[in-house]
């Protein structure tokens, strides 16, 4: 992909997974790599994170005779992740202003060729 | 090729320098990782350390992030050594003391005193050489109406010329004299405040460096607790 994605975004990728639902380490870095191409140990960090800015907790659970680490959004998480999207957007809407702005001009200036 | 074992001790190895928290919560995550990638058996061990990048890779991506956080300051540090939890004020000291004690820095440290050192002398040598006029100057004055008084017996032009030339000046002189005086109590309280704040700062610092430490069990006492702490997988004590 052209365009690097940086912390805080992965931060409110990560945190977007959490709100649909607890979750464990490897579903969450797989739920990442269904959308974006990002590696798998740049995710660990993000998780890390978040744990330690008390935007999400954990909890572990047997599984199969061995323990499962279980990500859950908090309280914060959520305020965060609501912050996030609104400056997601304002970036967004700022990104395809000038990008939409620079097809517009392009279709202007090919009608005065004419 | 590299085994999981193998990856997993590498992994430890790069991140000696962390809190040991921070190593526990790492090796924790990829033992995890590795368990359910291998429970799904779609991937060889192998496969996963390829796609991981490798041990080198991962533990670069923890460390930049744990410098990040640092750096960002909402982090507690770990004393590596107590155990002791940190302010992260006390941190940053701890760091600038490192650069302080670095044989690189003493040249720096001996460089910047010698700076502070001829700034003062300079000061003091303006402030003196000022005094030094003004007392030439009065002597001239003094000098002069002496002389003018003396040759008022010979020729009362030049006795009047030098009488009020002296006058003159010791009336400069006097003025210089009460500007300097000025200047010079202004400069010494200057520096009295500069000192006096940074002393008083240092001193804000340390009450805030204490009401922060006592702030912070409070603090952790909301963070969730780790229900495995002290667990260690059987990787974990080959250290």
């Amino acid at each position: 992909m052209a365009f690097k994605i940086e912390s805080n975004l992965l931060d409110a990728c990560a945190l977007a997974i959490l709100k649909r639902g607890d979750t464990y380490g490897y579903e969450i870095t797989q739920e990442m790599k269904k959308s974006i191409v990002v590696s798998e140990s740049t995710l660990y960090p993000v998780l890390r994170r978040l744990q330690k800015e008390l935007l999400c907790r954990t909890y572990d659970q047997p599984y199969q005779g061995r323990n499962r680490r279980y990500y859950s959004i908090t309280e914060k998480g959520l305020a965060q992740l609501a912050e996030y999207q609104r400056q997601w957007n304002d970036y967004r809407t700022a990104i395809e202003t000038l990008l939409d702005g620079a097809k517009a001009d392009k279709k202007g200036r090919d009608k005065d060729d004419e | 090729m590299m085994n999981r074992q193998e990856f997993i001790l590498a992994l430890r190895s790069e991140l000696k320098k962390l809190p040991p928290e921070e190593i526990v919560a790492a090796t924790e995550f990829y033992e995890e990782f590795f368990d359910e990638v291998l429970a799904n058996g779609e991937k060889t061990e192998a496969e996963i350390i390829a796609e991981l990048g490798g041990p080198k890779r991962a533990a670069a991506e923890i460390k930049a992030d744990y410098a990040a956080r640092i750096l960002g300051g909402d982090e507690e540090i770990l004393d590596s050594k107590s155990g002791k939890r940190q302010s992260k004020i006390s941190a940053v000291w701890w760091v600038l003391l490192g650069i302080c004690s670095t044989p690189v820095s003493i040249p720096i440290v001996g460089c910047l005193a010698f700076a502070a050192f001829c700034v003062f002398c300079g000061l003091l040598g303006i402030v003196l050489s000022i005094y030094g006029t003004i007392i030439g100057c009065a002597a001239g004055a003094i000098g002069a109406i002496v002389f003018g008084i003396i040759s008022f017996g010979s020729s009362v032009a030049t006795g009047l010329m030098f009488v009020g030339g002296g006058l003159l000046l010791a009336a400069l002189v006097a003025a210089a004299g009460v500007g300097a005086y000025i200047g010079t109590r202004e400069l010494i309280r200057l520096i009295v405040r500069l000192i006096t704040d940074a002393h008083g700062k240092r001193k804000n610092k340390k009450l805030a460096q204490m009401s922060h430490a006592a702030g912070d069990s409070w603090t952790y006492a909301e963070e969730p607790k780790d229900p495995r702490e002290g667990f260690r997988r059987g990787g974990d004590d080959n250290e």
